[in-house]
């Protein structure tokens, strides 16, 4: 499956600066139609999952999309917490008063009567409200992904089992949770095996950890659901190459980030042809 | 046998830190943690299983025995009491920027954390031992957008884009062209902050003669995050450059996605990996430290 990523709608743009800046110009104007006409070139093949950071302009970008009959088709992947949205708060404020800004009260409360614990309640509070600001718009939200700075950073302090309660209470929900890692290998020995990985991967070896060798090693070998980002490497990968990529059959989804439509479309039918099995020669019959 | 730590400031730098050596040690370091708060303390058990604390204290000199590492990330007034009181207790000690501490030794580093990227350090080892006509240096930020009036925007605690950016990109000055001779504040303007510079030019020489321009802007509406541009132009008219993305070297260009890029294990950006490697491999610190204070003493003149 591939998943349509939001990376260069919110001027991200992981090996140029310039097509950061070009991709934020757009963005200050909340001009969507590069984005919108990405996403209906992306319907047309069949990808009707978006995954998108609860950034501050997420919510206009969502709303457009509700606005439009076509792109409501897409299913929303929120990837939370957008810890840089807090970051000002945090520096400026410290920690305890960021969480406390970002928490619904409500939900906090009940969240600490479930789990006793008022950190483990905060974690879900914070969670859970820039879930609900996708879910309130209407779209369908069948799995959340925690971004990296978030899954790397519990790993780092030994808080796996952290992510495996949350993993646990949106099962309840009916919902999975993707964490997204840059440590993959370290988060598939420490998570629950119900968890789905996201993690960057692409032939250039471009912030592949620990190297490509090492990942592909793991990758042939690990029974987890994975699903792979930065497959293109910030458009520095050659497409041919890309799907060329053994390894890349082995991801169950592939997030892709792009402003053109024709990429989407160049990408999505160049997978398809890479994952149709050749037809038997004619000499066989 | 696990390796003993001790971070100061249990914030959030420090806590990034702490989980960066965790994964590059493989979880083989058991910590004491010195935190003032007695809350924040309380709550440690939720940041640490109890397996890696070894120990809390509320000040550098309670905390008991010695240590292989040492991390201070508490607030920059901190820095030097934390630093007397572990400089002979700890193999290796790590401070955050700025480094503001008397008697410095080389086992200490500080956190100029640019230095360790690979293109800068492609950059320096690019125009290693040839003369240098002049070094650019400029950072475009959307940290302030609007009023600034908490401890960011006042000099009495060490606010303002100089101390918050300048001083990262006197690092990366200093890196290049070597000890400054002169530089002076050509512009600086406050838009939001209270007492600070949210615009500031300035301008001088190296020792070897460089002419240095540096332009830091954290008003910038313009761009998403903090972005540097670096450029040293040799005294024979070649130019090189990188903005952490690319590296330039005339009309060469490579990128980044281009270069080794694996860091082994992955935390906020390949610069901090590269700079935990170092802080728990690397014989010693003098040149950083070299650095570090250079840029205390530039920072002193500009106030």
């Amino acid at each position: 499956m591939i998943i349509l990523g939001d990376n260069p709608f919110f001027g991200v743009n992981h090996a140029s600066t310039a097509r950061a800046t070009g991709y934020y110009s757009r963005l200050k104007a909340r001009d969507w139609s590069s984005a919108h006409a990405t996403m209906r070139a992306a319907l047309a093949h069949g990808v009707d999952h978006f995954m998108v950071s609860t950034h501050a302009e997420a919510p206009d970008l969502l709303a457009s999309m509700r606005a439009d009959p076509e792109l409501r088709r897409f299913r929303i992947i929120p990837a939370v917490p957008y810890l840089h949205r807090l970051n000002g708060v945090v520096a400026t404020r410290g920690v305890p008063a960021a969480m406390l800004a970002s928490m619904d009260y409500a939900r906090a409360a009940r969240s600490l009567l479930a789990t006793g614990s008022v950190p483990a309640a905060a974690l879900a509070g914070f969670v859970a409200r820039e879930v609900e600001e996708v879910a309130s718009l209407g779209f369908e939200v069948p799995a959340i992904a925690l971004q990296n700075i978030f899954v790397d950073l519990l790993l780092g302090l030994g808080q796996a089992d952290r992510i495996g309660r949350l993993a646990r209470n949106l099962a309840r929900t009916g919902r999975r949770l993707i964490a997204i890692t840059m440590n993959p290998i370290l988060a598939d020995r420490l998570l629950d095996p119900a968890i789905i990985l996201c993690t960057h991967y692409n032939v250039l070896g471009y912030m592949v950890q620990p190297d490509l060798e090492g990942f592909r090693r793991w990758m042939a070998g690990t029974g987890r659901e994975v699903w792979a980002m930065g497959v293109m490497a910030s458009g520095r990968a050659k497409l041919a190459d890309v799907v060329a990529d053994d390894t890349l059959l082995r991801f169950r989804s592939l997030l892709i980030g792009s402003s053109r439509p024709a990429s989407i479309q160049a990408f999505a039918e160049a997978v398809e042809r890479s994952r149709t099995p050749a037809p038997a020669h004619a000499a066989l019959d | 046998m696990p390796l003993r730590a001790i971070l100061v400031g249990a914030g959030r730098m420090g806590l990034t830190h702490m989980a960066q050596l965790n994964l590059l040690t493989d979880f083989a370091i058991r910590w004491t943690v010195v935190e003032p708060s007695a809350a924040v303390r309380a709550g440690l058990g939720f940041v640490l299983p109890a397996a890696m604390l070894e120990a809390t204290a509320s000040r550098p000199e309670t905390a008991r025995g010695s240590f292989d590492l040492a991390l201070i990330t508490s607030p920059t007034m901190h820095h030097d009491t934390a630093w007397q009181a572990l400089r002979r207790r700890a193999g290796r000690v790590f401070v955050e920027k700025p480094l503001r501490v008397r008697d410095p030794e080389p086992h200490l580093l500080c956190g100029y954390v640019l230095l360790h990227h690979p293109l800068q350090q492609r950059l320096r080892a690019a125009i290693a031992g040839q003369p240098l006509a002049e070094v650019r240096l400029s950072l475009r930020a959307n940290t302030v957008l609007g009023p600034n009036g908490g401890w960011r925007g006042r000099r009495a605690s060490g606010g303002g884009v100089l101390n918050e950016f300048g001083s990262h990109l006197l690092s990366l000055a200093l890196d290049l062209a070597g000890p400054v001779e002169r530089l002076e504040l050509v512009e600086a303007e406050t838009i939001h902050s209270v007492d600070v510079p949210d615009r500031a030019r300035l301008a001088g020489t190296s020792a070897a003669g460089a002419a240095l321009a540096l332009s830091l802007d954290w008003t910038d509406a313009d761009v998403r995050k903090p972005g540097y541009a670096v450029e040293v132009t040799l005294a024979d008219g070649r130019t090189l450059a990188h903005d952490f993305y690319e590296f330039t070297d005339g009309a060469a260009r490579v990128s980044i996605a281009e270069l080794p890029s694996n860091a082994g294990v992955y935390l906020r950006g390949l610069e901090f990996t590269a700079q935990a490697r170092h802080f728990l491999e690397a014989p010693s610190f003098d040149r950083e430290l070299a650095i570090a204070a250079g840029v205390d003493r530039l920072l002193e003149q500009l106030a």
